[in-house]
């Protein structure tokens, strides 16, 4: 099967028994289908958690009935049993998800970027405001926002707390003249704030790319609570919007969310966030939608612009990688891995390797827990650790023993 | 919002406290010895002047002459408190938050932007934002904001020193600073230009820095679990209440919480009763006074929602509870800091030396001190990286840190920058700044009555 591949422009961002619970905050709790509610823990006894509401009510949960960011919570913080994250198999979060009757809200008013009065319509969810051109139904991306929100706060433990309580913005255009609209808009943005360079950048690749970033203006951050950075999608055909897990609209959309979550890194940092922002975008991508739509887009310094993809078929990739694996015509290393710095670097096999890299450090309930917890660490220390600390992350004592896993792992009938 | 599917309804009004008293209680033995040496498991469960009475693991009880016992167990048997240790184990359950607020303490709500802690602020009743900042000796403005918010500047014959040299300042009347319901009132706040030799087109994030004299001043607690300031306003210049003094004599006078109404008039004092609509409150002074539930904040309206008789009586025997005795029954680790002017020390290593740390909640990533790196072994880069700081940019070098810890925490091949923080030879007693990637990461909650800085890693 062919598919009709888009373009993505990689950014690297700089920059027992009963047992009482001690940190007894209001916090939001989480359920499989997405539900949540606002509660203090009481306690943590035998299986199920004890919640008071600001009601107050109290309620019971069964922790098994909890996301793993509140079983990572108990753990952390009621002392809890570190067995909670070891059982059962892993949960796709995001499609279990269950779409609230209620889940978006047409607004009255309208969005206008540039100030004129032709505006987009505006779709607000409880994490994300769609800025749609007149005509386009956002129903399908809205609902893979979400669900793919509700994923990483399922897995992640602050992912809540980081997000905050301002919603992002994402644009809809009906088509790539409306996109390109955007383009100027960003330009002179990006220009206005004496950011000459950085506006070169985004006109350079805007019409190359499938969704291009932009900056929203303090006015209407504050009049819509928007966090500062949006999303532009370049829009061929404006139906794409209109049925959920769009391949190419959930890669970017796990992008974004993962890097809210890890929040960047340093400059002197060192290698490895781009091939776990991109593995992770891929992963989730193939393991959501059943396929991959996506191409890597690289500027190099001298204004080319290059292209990079895996294997033409992305529902291939796995097979290809475990034949190769298998085959010992390659052999998968870490330090490699994490040392691949952009687009550039890439070829097929190494875009998969990334892919396999993400796959294997979410494949089991210990290892999201684990990847969660490497993520945390990430965001609070501005920097991947080096392979000897990250593989203790996943319970390893050597890169060799973690890659020995890896290994059977794309082996085996689990890597699809 | 969607409830979650599986919950059971248990009962209404209930809240957090009194549940706790229904919890299990759990008994810790410890051995007491008799001046002959004899060895008994025992829990002190009371005591008279003479005598001690203990839970014999049996479950029988047995009285014993205080006298008898050895020199040690005599000290822990007169340092002991019968209500402190009944209530122990139960206010586990209690957050740093909880405990403070009990104490006339104001919950404020950070925000991290990066790892750096940012509080709203008001100056002259303009909106502001500050970084709280234990590395800055004193608070300091954002000349620009200083200018936007109505303050008058003075001459720029003052300097500031930073990580980057020393930077012309100016004195900026401030009539009013207020963060939650402290306000600073007809101070000078040193203002300088922070946004000195900034990327282009970078913003300020803040409007200044919220420094370690005010915070001191307000007995700042910080916890970055919790996400909270925690700041005492009856401290500050806003002379609503007197300030009360901080010997243990006095602590009673401190019993109470600050309750706002929906149109910000501010009580201060204690639930005696309540109704479904309506709780009466005797305040600080004495007073007793009604107040509708529905004209509260939100939040003080979920407190009067979830307020109990007996849920007060567990709090206040809580309330004898130190912040440090709360976090150790929870296995924090606790740091007795060396305070020296404004800035707060600690003793750790560096690449397995002995060495001691500036604590700064300003930097958003350690920060190593040059020559420091170079005498510890710290594997440092070529000098091609900048940091930037109050006084502009520096030149900085990134490293390679092969080991730091603070007691049990470790922090393992972490990359971080090294600049000369030394500018003016006067010879550095401490290695480098302790920033708030190192304290986000073990859950650090600093204290300036106590002077103690307490951390727990997650493993």
């Amino acid at each position: 099967m062919k598919l009709l591949k888009k373009s993505i422009l990689v950014l690297i961002i700089s920059a027992a028994s009963a047992l009482f619970a001690s940190a007894a905050d209001f916090r939001t709790w989480t359920s499989k289908q997405g539900g949540s509610i606002e509660a203090q823990i009481l306690k943590y006894d035998n299986g199920i958690v004890f919640l008071t509401t600001k009601e107050p009510k109290e309620i019971q949960i069964k922790v098994a009935d909890l996301s793993l960011a509140d079983r990572q919570y108990l753990i952390e913080f009621a002392q809890a049993d570190k067995d909670l994250l070891m059982k059962g198999e892993p949960d796709v979060p995001e499609h279990q998800w269950r779409k609230p009757k209620d889940f978006i809200k047409k607004l009255e008013e309208t969005l206008s970027l540039d100030g004129s009065e032709d505006g987009f319509e505006l779709y607000q969810t409880k994490h994300y405001l769609f800025a749609a051109s007149k005509g386009v139904n956002p129903q399908g991306v809205a609902e893979t926002a979400e669900a793919c929100w509700h994923g990483m706060a399922f897995q992640h433990l602050e992912f809540i707390e980081n997000w905050g309580t301002t919603r992002k913005l994402i644009i809809l255009p009906k088509d790539t003249e409306v996109y390109e609209a955007v383009g100027k808009y960003e330009k002179a943005r990006l220009i206005d704030a004496g950011q000459g360079e950085a506006a070169d950048n985004s006109a350079a690749t805007w019409s190359r790319v499938g969704v291009g970033n932009i900056g929203v203006k303090e006015d209407v951050m504050k009049k819509h609570n928007l966090k500062d950075r949006g999303l532009a999608f370049n829009t061929k055909d404006k139906k794409d919007f209109r049925k959920d897990w769009h391949s190419f609209q959930t890669h970017v959309i796990c992008s974004d969310l993962l890097s809210e979550q890890l929040g960047g890194v340093s400059r002197i940092s060192g290698n490895g966030y781009f091939p776990i922002t991109r593995g992770h975008s891929f992963y989730k991508e193939i393991q959501l939608t059943k396929k991959t739509m996506t191409n890597l887009l690289s500027k190099d310094s001298g204004g080319d612009i290059g292209s990079k993809k895996g294997f033409d078929d992305g529902t291939a990739w796995a097979k290809e990688l475990q034949k190769l694996v298998k085959k010992d015509k390659i052999k998968l290393q870490l330090l490699q891995t994490l040392n691949l710095e952009s687009p550039k670097d890439l070829d097929p096999v190494k875009l998969v390797t990334m892919y396999s890299l993400s796959y294997f450090m979410q494949s089991t309930q210990p290892r999201i827990a684990a990847y969660a917890k490497l993520c945390r660490r990430i965001n609070t220390s501005d920097q991947v650790p080096a392979p000897s600390e990250l593989v203790k992350f996943f319970g390893y004592e050597t890169v060799d023993a973690f890659e020995k896993d890896w290994t059977e792992f794309v082996k085996s009938r689990d890597f699809k | 919002m969607k409830s979650i599917k599986y919950i059971t309804m248990l009962m209404l009004g209930m809240g957090l406290s009194i549940s706790s008293l229904n919890a299990k209680e759990t008994v810790e033995y410890r051995d007491f010895k008799n001046s002959a040496g004899k060895v008994i498991k025992a829990v002190l469960v009371d005591k008279t002047d003479i005598k001690a009475v203990f839970l014999m693991q049996n479950g029988r009880r047995s009285s014993v002459d205080i006298s008898a016992l050895s020199k040690e167990d005599q000290e822990y048997v007169k340092g002991w408190n019968k209500a402190k240790a009944y209530f122990l184990t139960k206010c586990r359950s209690l957050s740093v938050g909880a405990l403070l607020t009990l104490r006339g303490y104001e919950a404020i709500p950070i925000k991290l932007d990066g790892n750096s802690i940012v509080v709203d602020a008001k100056i002259n009743g303009k909106p502001a934002k500050f970084v709280v900042d234990t590395g800055a000796g004193t608070s300091l403005f954002h000349t620009g904001s200083a200018i936007r918010t109505g303050c008058k500047l003075g001459p720029f014959e003052h300097k500031v020193y930073g990580v980057s040299g020393e930077v012309p300042a100016a004195l900026a009347q401030v009539d009013t600073l207020q963060i939650g319901e402290s306000v600073f009132k007809n101070r000078e706040i040193l203002a300088t230009d922070l946004m000195k030799d900034m990327p282009k087109g970078a913003k300020r994030r803040d409007d200044g820095l919220f420094g370690a004299e005010m915070l001191s001043e307000l007995d700042a607690v910080i916890s970055y679990q919790e996400r909270t300031l925690f700041l005492r306003p009856d401290k500050s210049d806003s002379a609503k209440v007197k300030a009360v003094d901080d010997d243990q004599a006095n602590e009673d006078a401190l019993t109470f919480r600050i309750f706002k109404s929906k149109t910000g008039k501010i009580y201060r004092g204690n639930i005696t009763k309540k109704t479904a609509t309506v709780i009466s409150v005797k305040t600080e002074k004495g007073k007793k006074i009604q107040l509708s539930i529905s004209q509260l904040s939100p939040e003080d309206s979920e407190y009067a929602k979830n307020w109990t008789p007996e849920g007060a009586l567990f709090l206040q025997h809580c309330r004898s509870l130190t912040i440090q005795e709360l976090l150790e029954l929870r296995a924090y680790q606790s740091f007795k800091y060396q305070r020296k002017g404004n800035h707060i020390f600690v003793d750790g290593t560096l690449n397995g030396n002995e060495v001691t740390w500036m604590i700064d909640t300003g930097a958003d990533s350690s920060l190593l001190h040059l020559k420091a790196a170079h005498d510890n072994k710290v594997d440092v880069g070529p000098m091609d990286q900048k940091v930037y700081g109050v006084g502009g940019e520096a030149p900085a070098a990134g490293c390679t840190v092969e080991s730091v810890t603070l007691g049990d925490a470790l922090f393992k091949k972490r990359r971080i920058l090294a600049t000369n923080l030394d500018r003016f030879e006067q010879g550095l007693t401490y290695v480098g700044l302790f920033g708030a990637d190192f304290m986000r990461e073990c859950n650090a909650v600093i204290t300036y009555r106590e002077q103690r800085m307490f951390m727990i890693q997650v493993k």
